[in-house]
C-alpha cells in the first residue's frame, strides 16, 4: 500500500474494489491495527486517532471480518466469541453477557445452525466465514470493514448479509471489499477504486457502469469479456471419450462424467454439495471407490503422485492447502515437477528459475523476484503461482477446485485465456462456487446437489437462472 | 455443564493410563497397595512439573529447564537454611519465591525478548544447574527437622501428604480453568495471530504462563527437598522429559492450544509407577533405563495411534 487518502461519510456503504495486490487487504489490516502504518494519519470525527494494535481499533468501534479469517481454530465458536466479548467489555466498560447475546443474534440471523460448542476447525469454510462476520458485526461498530466476506457464502447467505447491512447502516459506516462487481452495485452507495496501493477514484454508483469500473481498475486497458469457449462435441453424444471418471466417496454419491479432449466441463451447485470432494477423490487426496479411464485405458489412482504421473493435475482455490508460504515463488512453482523426480536427483535451480521467470511474465505475477517468499504476494498472485505450477506440467486432465476465489476481474480474464489454452490438449473439470465464473468458459455444466448430479446444461439452456434453479431445487426437472 | 463434561473428557487419557498401570501393578506386585502412599509421594514432584509444563505448552511454548530449575530451587532452599540459618517458615517460602523468579526470567525472555522458548529454556537449564553446583558444590546440607519428619512419616495431621498435594494440584488447576487466563492461553497457543486481532496482548498471556509455571516448579522443588531432606546438585534426572511426556499424554501438543494439567499430573504419576513396575519385575538395575525407554516408546506410539484414529 502506498498512498491512500479518502474521507468516509457516516451511514454509507462503500465498496472497495481493485485488482489483486492493489492493497485492499493491507488497507483493512492497517485500519484495524494488524499491520503498522509506515506513515499516515487516521481521523475520526475530525480528531486524529492512533491505531497501533487491534485493541485500539476495537476501543474506537472499528471492527473487521478479515479475508484470511482471524478465529482461533482450536477453540469453539462460543469460546472465540466469549474471548472477544470479554475483552471488548473491558475496553468499553460494558457488560460482556449482552455483547455475547448480540453475537448470537447475528449468528441466528445469518442462519448459523451448527452448535456453538463446535470447534472452529471442524466447521466448513462457509460456517467459519459466518462466525467471522458475526464477530465483526456483533460488536456494533461505528466503522465496519468486510474483506471479501461473500467468497464462501451461498446466494441465500449473501441476501441475508445484505439485509443485515441495510439494517445497521443507520449507525454504521461500512467498507465492503469484493471482487464481485454485481454485489458492489447491489449493496453499496459509493465505490472506491484502488490500484497499485493507491485510491485512484471514488464514484457514486449511480454515475458509473460495470464496464467503466472494470476499465478504471485495469488501468484503462480494455478487457475482452467475450467468450473464450471452445465448441467440441460433448462426450455424452460422441461414441468414444477421452477421459472418464466414476466416483463414490464421502459426500459423493456415484458420479460419472465423460469428457472429450479439449472440453471444459463446469461443475456448479451450492457450496458443500460434494463438488470439491469429487475432484479431490479423482486426484486421490481423499479415499474413494472409483473408475478412471484416460484415452480409453483404465488407470489406477490411489494417491496424488499416481494422479500426477498420469498427467492429472489438481488446483485448489484454498491456497493454504497447496502452497508453502515461507518458500520462494520459484520453489513453489517447481515443487511438483521436483516431486515427480526420483529422490536422489538434484534440483536444477537454473532451469527452475527460467521456468519461474517465464511463468511470472506470462501470467503477470506481481513480484520483486522469483526468489521472494510466496507469502509476500497478494492472495490473487499466490493463486497465479499455483496455476503456474499446474501449467508447467502440461496436464492431460486439469481439475480446478474453485480456483478463482478472491481473484479480481482483470486477473480472471487472464486465467480464462490460460485455461482455454491448456484445454486444447487436455480435459478440464472446473468447479466454481460462483456460476458467473463458469459461463464464459465452459462448454457444458453439471449441477451437483448432495453428492449427485441433478442437472446438465449446455448451449442456450446454460444460463445462470437455469443452473441456480437446479442447484436450489435439488431435483431433476 | 458442558465445561465440566469437557474437563472430564480431557482428564480421561491421563486417568485411564494411571488406572491401567496401577491395575497391572497390583496384580503383578503384591506389595503395590501397601507401598502406594510412599510411591505416590515420590511421584508428586514430577507430577507438579508435568502440570507446570502443561501450562506453557498450552500457550504454545515449551520449558526444557525443569530439571535445572528444580536443582537450583533445592540448592537455594537448603543453602539458605544450612549456611544462613534463616527462619524455618521463610524456608518454606524460599522455593516458591525462587520458582517465581525463574518463571519471571523465562517469561521476560520469551514473551518480551521475543526469543524461542525452546532455546531460552535449553540455555537456562544448564545455567540453573551450574548455579546450583556453585551454591552447593556437593550433596550436603539439611532441612528443618520437623519438615524432614513430616515427609518421612508421609502424613500431616493424619492426612496422607500425597493426597494433600494431589488436592492442591486439582485446586490449582480448577482455579486456572476458571480464570480468564485459561481461555486466553488456549487461544494464544492455538492461533497467536487471531488472538492478537481480538485485541488481546499475546505476550502478556505467555508471560503469565511462565510465571505460573515457575511457581509450580517451586512447589515441586519444595516437595523434592522434603523428600530427600538435603541438597543435591545432581538431582532431577530425566524429570524434564517425563514432564513433557506426561503433558503430551494429558492432551498437550507441541503446536500449542491444547492440554489438560490434571490429566498430565495423573499421567506423570503413571509414568513413575511404570518405572517402579519394570524395576520390580526383576530387570537388573543397569538395564532399567533401557527397558523403561522401550516401554515409553511403545506408550508414545500407542497414544499417537489412538489420537490419529480419533481424528478420522
Amino acid at each position: 500500500m502506498k498512498e491512500l487518502s479518502f474521507e468516509l461519510k457516516p451511514n454509507r456503504i462503500y465498496g472497495l474494489v481493485g485488482p489483486n495486490g492493489s492493497g485492499k487487504s493491507t488497507f483493512v489490516k492497517a485500519i484495524t491495527g494488524l499491520v503498522k502504518l509506515d506513515s499516515g494519519k487516521l481521523f475520526k470525527d475530525d480528531s486524529e486517532v492512533s491505531i497501533t494494535s487491534p485493541k485500539h481499533a476495537w476501543a474506537l468501534g472499528i471492527s473487521a471480518a478479515y479475508q484470511d479469517l482471524s478465529l482461533v481454530p482450536n477453540l469453539s465458536v462460543k469460546e472465540n466469541l466469549t474471548l472477544i466479548a470479554k475483552n471488548l467489555a473491558r475496553l468499553r466498560g460494558s457488560n460482556h453477557a449482552s455483547l455475547l447475546q448480540e453475537f448470537h443474534i447475528i449468528l441466528d440471523t445469518l442462519h448459523f445452525t451448527v452448535p456453538t460448542a463446535s470447534k472452529i476447525r471442524h466447521l466448513s469454510r462457509r460456517e467459519q466465514q459466518i462466525v467471522e462476520i458475526a464477530k465483526a458485526l456483533g460488536s456494533s461498530p461505528s466503522l465496519l470493514l468486510l474483506d471479501e466476506p461473500t467468497s464462501f457464502l451461498t446466494e441465500r447467505d449473501i441476501d441475508r448479509l445484505f439485509d443485515l447491512l441495510k439494517q445497521i447502516r443507520s449507525d454504521t459506516t461500512v467498507i465492503f471489499v469484493s471482487h464481485r462487481l454485481r454485489e458492489i452495485f447491489q449493496i453499496c452507495d459509493e465505490v472506491i477504486i484502488m490500484r497499485d496501493g493507491k485510491a485512484v477514484a471514488t464514484f457514486d454508483l449511480r454515475d458509473v457502469s460495470i464496464n467503466e469500473l472494470v476499465k478504471i481498475m485495469s488501468g484503462g486497458a480494455s478487457i475482452t469479456w467475450e467468450s473464450v469457449r471452445t465448441e467440441v462435441t460433448s462426450a455424452s453424444d460422441a461414441q468414444s471419450h477421452y477421459f472418464l471418471a466414476e466416483v463414490e466417496a464421502r459426500k459423493v454419491n456415484k458420479i460419472k462424467v465423460m469428457l472429450q479432449k479439449g472440453e471444459i466441463l463446469g461443475i456448479a451447485g451450492l457450496v458443500g454439495h460434494g463438488q470439491s470432494e469429487f475432484l479431490k477423490a479423482i486426484y486421490g487426496i481423499i479415499p474413494s471407490r472409483k473408475r478412471v479411464e484416460l484415452n480409453g485405458k483404465p488407470i489406477l489412482i490411489n494417491s496424488p503422485s499416481e494422479a500426477l504421473r498420469n498427467g492429472i493435475v489438481y488446483i485448489s482455490g484454498t491456497s493454504s492447502e497447496t502452497t508453502l508460504p515461507h518458500r520462494s515463488i520459484r520453489e513453489n512453482i517447481s515443487l511438483v515437477i521436483n516431486g515427480l523426480k526420483s529422490g536422489f536427483s538434484l534440483a536444477n535451480i537454473v532451469s527452475e528459475r527460467q521456468l519461474a521467470s517465464a511463468m511470472v511474465s506470462s501470467l503477470g505475477i506481481v513480484c520483486r523476484s522469483v526468489d521472494e517468499p510466496l507469502r509476500h504476494l497478494s492472495g490473487g498472485n499466490q493463486q497465479k503461482c499455483v496455476l503456474a505450477r499446474a501449467l508447467s506440467l502440461a496436464p492431460k486432465v486439469l481439475l480446478l477446485d474453485d480456483p478463482l476465489k478472491g481473484i479480481d476481474t482483470v486477473t480472471k480474464a487472464q486465467f480464462y485465456k490460460l485455461i482455454a489454452e491448456a484445454a486444447k490438449n487436455a480435459a478440464v473439470l472446473f468447479y466454481s462456487s460462483d456460476v458467473e465464473e463458469l459461463l464464459p468458459i465452459v462448454s457444458r455444466v453439471i449441477v451437483m446437489y448432495e453428492g449427485t448430479i441433478v442437472g446438465e446444461f449446455k448451449g442456450a439452456e446454460m444460463t445462470r437462472e437455469n443452473i441456480l434453479a437446479a442447484a436450489l431445487r435439488g431435483d431433476k426437472q | 455443564m458442558s465445561g465440566v463434561r469437557k474437563q472430564v473428557l480431557q482428564i480421561l487419557p491421563g486417568l485411564l493410563f494411571l488406572f491401567l498401570i496401577s491395575l497391572i501393578s497390583s496384580i503383578l506386585m503384591p506389595r503395590f497397595v501397601r507401598l502406594l502412599p510412599s510411591s505416590l509421594l515420590l511421584a508428586i514432584p514430577t507430577a507438579f512439573l508435568a502440570l507446570a509444563e502443561t501450562l506453557v505448552m498450552i500457550s504454545g511454548e515449551v520449558d526444557l529447564s525443569l530439571t535445572g530449575s528444580l536443582v537450583l530451587i533445592n540448592a537455594v532452599a537448603v543453602s539458605a537454611y544450612t549456611d544462613y540459618h534463616i527462619n524455618e517458615l521463610l524456608f518454606l517460602a524460599i522455593p516458591l519465591i525462587a520458582g517465581l523468579i525463574i518463571g519471571v526470567i523465562h517469561g521476560l525472555l520469551v514473551a518480551f525478548g521475543r526469543l524461542n522458548s525452546f532455546l531460552v529454556t535449553a540455555g537456562t537449564s544448564f545455567a540453573w544447574s551450574g548455579l546450583a553446583l556453585v551454591i552447593l558444590r556437593q550433596p550436603r546440607g539439611n532441612v528443618p527437622p520437623w519438615f524432614a519428619e513430616v515427609f518421612s512419616t508421609g502424613k500431616i495431621l493424619g492426612i496422607p501428604l500425597a493426597a494433600m498435594f494431589a488436592l492442591i494440584a486439582a485446586l490449582f488447576w480448577l482455579l486456572f480453568t476458571l480464570s480468564p487466563l485459561a481461555l486466553k492461553s488456549y487461544a494464544v497457543g492455538s492461533s497467536p495471530k487471531a488472538t492478537f486481532s481480538f485485541g488481546i496482548n499475546v505476550n502478556r498471556v505467555k508471560f503469565y504462563a511462565f510465571v505460573l509455571n515457575g511457581f509450580l516448579v517451586g512447589v515441586a522443588g519444595l516437595i523434592m527437598t522434603g523428600i530427600i531432606g538435603s541438597g543435591d546438585p545432581r538431582l532431577g534426572g530425566f524429570s524434564t522429559v517425563l514432564a513433557v511426556l506426561a503433558a503430551l499424554i494429558g492432551g498437550a501438543t507441541f503446536a500449542g492450544g491444547t492440554g489438560n494439567g490434571l490429566g498430565a499430573f495423573l499421567a506423570a504419576i503413571g509414568l513413575q509407577f511404570t518405572r517402579n513396575l519394570i524395576a520390580w519385575v526383576g530387570v537388573a538395575h543397569y538395564h532399567l533405563d533401557l527397558f523403561y525407554g522401550a516401554a515409553l516408546l511403545v506408550l508414545i506410539a500407542g497414544i499417537s495411534y489412538l489420537r490419529r484414529s480419533r481424528e478420522i
